[in-house]
Order: structure tokens, then C-alpha cells, then sequence
């Protein structure tokens, strides 16, 4: 049971990550260089949006949303795609609880390049997209990293939102948060402790690792 | 030969920048106080801020021309940019910042650079491990890298030491010669603009008033300036110099390296005869080559090895009863003279 929601947690947090890291990229891109206001304004709010809403909140709206009566369920279902209490669900769970982590961790990598180095790049002959990948990812990359590694440590903790719209089915949906879950309900001491130390160990690397990250990016510029 | 025209309209709220002027090949002065559209020009010929109307154009390539309907984007103008920071990229070591904007069928080797800008022993050093002085010679080398049509410079020395100055001003001297490469340079000082420019603008509130040469600012401006070079040896501490035979009061030592004398004309005497002050402890001989006159000031252009230029008044020119080719003594205080650029 412990290794199994070992995996299948690493498996959804990947998963969701990677989802979440064009994403993330896009709307980082969107907040901090693009010109219309209106556009940098609603976008914040979507970001932020998933921060201060109870993860159960999210996973309702979720539920809603694909459940085969809701919008866009009906027409998953028509599909014959089915969405809630799979390990899909689980991953979409995932992804919207750790997607505002990772953009503002990378709205902010993107934030401290300063400006007029991208100015000068233009200026030496390179137009936008090599302007990014060479003077903005390039100059924030341990910051971006740092954020992609926190959206993920995030996915591998998520508790709430999966619950309601992934359940907690053995071997689909249920991540190490959702069998310590269980463990205390059915009074499992012995896996429970397992699973503890699982997800406390996974915590430590994150957090070890985004330091790391964090410190290297700042010392660059000193 | 004009090698750039500028014609440019730009709004800021109550800001209106109007500007029409042309350069050509040599170094190009914009000079004026903080706020009156320096930058703005130079955002506006890079193609950092698009103008509401005007034209620009270079050597027959138009960069912007609101009638036509044409604005090219800043990578496309090929145009060397250097601003106050050197803006060097952070995690690039110094050679590949320098190659850069680097791209094989440019007409400057990269190597050639290295050397006209001796940075060979910084190559391999990171940005953070450079002095101002330093970065902001990468800085250059790095746009002269990716072969501008122009060199843009924007208070480039702003942040720099008067030695770092000194040196970058002779850097750019030498690159404009050797280059070829037209330069517009901004600034707010104007000892900069005498010693590096050949032509100066002076905008005020968003125009051009008017353009003279660095030697008329010079002139307008009552300062006399000369290049020396200064040869202190190593471990002297002395703060009185004698350049040229002119003795100089210094706050710094300066060592080996080039700088700019300046003296107002207003803090020189003058006298037919030889005359002994305590304070006054430069006495240069020399003859007296051009009068000009004015209502109640005379203007004297004296050749002591090199020319010099003071103001006295009508009434005392009129009792030394001075005339042309003149034998004359030019007096002046050693603390007077000034060879600090800022």
C-alpha cells in the first residue's frame, strides 16, 4: 500500500507539474512583460484565484465542471471520457492546487531579470522568442526552477480537492496525503507511520533543494 | 556626407519632444539638462519607443517613417546600444557577452575588438568580478560586436571614477576612429562632451537649439581644455603636478593616463610684462593671435604651446594697449586648473 501510493503520488505531482509548467510559463510571461493592463489584471486574478479558495472549494468546482451533468462534463460524457474519481482527476486536482505556487514563484524569477538587459538583447539583434530563452530564462533560471520544484512539492502534499473530485480509490487516486488519510481512519498505525516518514522525507528534499535553487539564484547577482 | 537623419515627434503628458537634426561619421554631442529628451531620442532612434510621427533613417535604411507607415523593431535596426549601467547578462562569462550580437558575416572580428579594447585578461571573468570601468568597456565591446550602423551611447560614464572616464573616453575616441562607426553620445557634463565630441546638439525642453562644435562649447562655455598626458611615477604622492610646464593642484592622484586640462577663461590674467604673485603660480609666455571683441568684455586667443583663451575687460586691454603677435605672460592659480571630468 505504502510503496503503491509512493508511486502513484510522484506519478500525479509529475505529471500535474509538467502540465502546469507551459501554463505557468505563459501566464508568468503574460503578468510580467505584456503592456495591456487589462490583460496582465485578469490573468493575476486567475493566478491567485486557486491560492486563497479552500483547496475543497476547488475540487467542488472541479466536480461540477466535469461531473457527467456539469458543463463540460456533458460533453466529455457524450465523448465517453470519463473525468471525476480517475487518476486523471487526481492529476487536474493536482495541477490547479499547485499552479498558483509555481507562477508566482516564477512571475517573481521573471520579475528580478532586469529589464534592460532584455532591451540590450534586442538591441544586439535578437528578436523576442531568443530574447526569452536567452536572456530571461537563462538570467532567472534557478528561480524557475525553484518555482516548478514548489508547484511540485505542493502537488505531492494535495489533500482537499483531490478528495472530492478524484475520491480516494486505491491504486487511481489515492496519493500519500489520502492513505495517511486512511490510515488514521482505519487505525493502520504501521503504514501510517510509513507514510509519515514518506511524505515527511519528500518535504525535506523540496524544501532542501528549492534553497538551494533559491541561494544560487541570488548569489549571481551580488 | 550625413550618415543618419532624425526627424521625430514624441508626447510625454505635458512633455513634447521635437526634434530634426542629422549626423555623420564623426561623434555626435547631444547635451542638455536631465529631463529634456535625451534618452528619449536615442529610445526613440533604437526603436525602444515608438515616436508619434517623424522619420528616421540611416545610411538610406529607413528605420521609422510615421508617413509611410514603417517602424522597425529594435533587433532589426542594427544599432549598438550602451546605456548608464553596463548591462552586462549576469551569468554569461565576458567573452560570451561580448559575442553576443555576434554573427559570423559581420564585418568586425570579434579578436579585433579583444585587442583594440585590450580586455584579453578579462575574457573569462563573470560580470560581478569587473570594476565599473571594466564592465562598461565590455559593455562597448559587446556592441560593437554585433556591427552597428551606429553606436548610441546614453550617459555611458555617468557611474564610472574620473580615471575610469579618462579611459573610456579614449576608448571611444579610438573606436570611432577606427571603426568608422558614427557615435551619438548624451550627457548632462559638459567636459565630456568638449573632450569626446566633434559635433554638439543642445536640446532644451524637447528641441534641438542649436548645434556648435565641442571647441565653440568650449568657447561659449569659458573653459579652455587641452589633452595631456600625465606621467607620475609610480608611488609618488604628490598632489601638485607639473604638465607641460603648467602646474596643477589635484585632489587625486592621477597616474598614466590621458586627461583633460580645464581653466575658465575668467581666472586668467594677463600682462605685457613679467609679473611675480605669491598665489598665482603659473606664468606661461606666449603671443597674443586673435583679439575679439565684445561690448564690454575682449576675448584674447594666446598661443602658449597650445591655445588659450581669456576674458578681460575693455578698460584694462585698452592700458596694456595689447596688439596682435604681442609678446604676452598668462598668469594663472594652479588650483584653477581642473582636469577632473565630473
Amino acid at each position: 500500500m505504502v510503496i503503491q501510493s509512493l508511486i502513484l503520488t510522484l506519478e500525479i505531482a509529475i505529471i500535474a507539474t509538467l502540465i502546469n509548467i507551459p501554463l505557468a510559463f505563459i501566464s508568468s510571461i503574460i503578468v510580467t512583460r505584456t503592456e495591456i493592463k487589462s490583460l496582465k489584471f485578469i490573468v493575476d486574478v486567475f493566478i491567485s484565484l486557486p491560492l486563497v479558495l479552500p483547496p475543497v472549494v476547488l475540487g467542488y468546482f472541479l466536480l461540477i465542471i466535469f461531473s457527467p451533468a456539469g458543463y463540460l462534463g456533458q460533453i466529455l460524457t457524450n465523448l465517453g471520457v470519463e473525468v471525476v474519481f480517475t487518476k486523471f482527476a487526481a492529476i487536474l486536482a493536482c495541477s490547479l492546487v499547485s499552479f498558483p505556487l509555481m507562477a508566482r514563484a516564477i512571475i517573481i524569477a521573471f520579475d528580478s531579470v532586469d529589464k534592460d538587459l532584455e532591451k540590450i538583447a534586442r538591441s544586439l539583434g535578437s528578436n523576442k522568442l531568443k530574447m526569452f530563452f536567452t536572456i530571461t530564462l537563462r538570467e532567472s533560471f534557478f528561480g524557475v526552477c525553484g518555482g516548478i520544484l514548489l508547484g511540485f512539492a505542493r502537488a505531492l502534499g494535495e489533500f482537499g480537492a483531490t478528495i472530492i473530485f478524484a475520491g480516494n480509490i486505491e491504486g487511481v487516486s489515492r496519493t500519500i496525503p489520502l492513505a495517511i488519510f486512511q490510515s488514521i481512519q482505519t487505525g493502520d498505525d504501521k503504514n501510517l507511520t510509513l507514510l509519515i516518514s514518506c511524505s515527511v522525507v519528500l518535504g525535506i528534499i523540496s524544501v532542501i533543494i528549492n534553497n538551494i535553487l533559491i541561494s544560487k539564484s541570488n548569489r549571481k547577482y551580488k | 556626407m550625413k550618415s543618419m537623419n532624425i526627424q521625430l515627434n514624441k508626447k510625454y503628458n505635458d512633455f513634447i519632444l521635437n526634434c530634426d537634426f542629422s549626423i555623420n561619421k564623426k561623434i555626435t554631442g547631444i547635451f542638455g539638462p536631465s529631463g529634456s529628451g535625451k534618452s528619449t531620442i536615442l529610445n526613440c532612434i533604437s526603436g525602444f519607443t515608438k515616436p508619434e510621427s517623424g522619420h528616421i533613417s540611416i545610411k538610406n535604411k529607413i528605420l521609422y517613417d510615421s508617413n509611410n507607415e514603417i517602424y522597425l523593431n529594435p533587433e532589426k535596426r542594427n544599432i549598438g546600444y550602451v546605456t548608464q549601467k553596463s548591462n552586462l547578462f549576469p551569468s554569461m562569462n565576458v567573452l560570451d557577452n561580448i559575442k553576443y550580437g555576434y554573427q559570423d558575416n559581420c564585418e568586425i572580428e570579434v579578436n579585433d575588438i579583444i585587442n583594440t579594447m585590450n580586455v584579453q585578461d578579462l575574457l573569462t571573468r563573470f560580470p560581478n568580478e569587473l570594476s565599473g570601468g571594466q564592465a562598461q568597456k565590455i559593455s562597448i565591446s559587446r556592441a560593437l560586436a554585433s556591427n552597428p550602423d551606429i553606436l548610441l551611447m546614453d550617459e555611458p560614464l555617468s557611474e564610472l571614477d574620473t580615471q575610469s572616464k579618462l579611459m573610456i573616453l579614449n576608448y571611444l575616441k579610438k573606436i570611432n576612429k577606427r571603426y568608422k562607426i558614427p557615435i551619438i553620445y548624451v550627457s548632462h557634463d559638459i567636459s565630456e562632451m568638449i573632450a569626446l565630441c566633434d559635433d554638439v546638439y543642445m536640446i532644451e525642453e524637447g528641441n534641438i537649439k542649436t548645434k556648435i562644435t565641442s571647441s565653440e562649447l568650449s568657447f561659449q562655455s569659458n573653459i579652455n581644455t587641452d589633452f595631456q598626458n600625465i606621467y607620475l611615477l609610480e608611488g609618488n604622492d604628490s598632489k601638485e603636478l607639473l604638465i607641460n610646464g603648467i602646474k596643477i593642484k589635484v585632489n587625486e592622484i592621477v597616474k598614466k593616463t590621458q586627461v583633460i586640462m580645464m581653466l575658465s577663461s575668467s581666472t586668467i590674467m594677463i600682462s605685457n610684462e613679467k609679473l611675480i604673485f605669491d598665489v598665482a603660480d603659473n606664468t606661461l609666455t606666449g603671443v597674443l593671435t586673435k583679439i575679439k571683441n565684445s561690448e564690454s568684455i575682449i576675448r584674447l586667443f594666446c598661443d602658449v604651446g597650445f591655445e588659450i583663451v581669456l576674458d578681460i575687460s575693455k578698460d584694462y586691454f585698452d592700458k596694456l594697449n595689447l596688439k596682435l603677435n604681442d609678446r604676452i605672460y598668462v598668469i594663472f592659480k594652479s588650483i584653477n586648473v581642473n582636469i577632473s571630468l565630473s
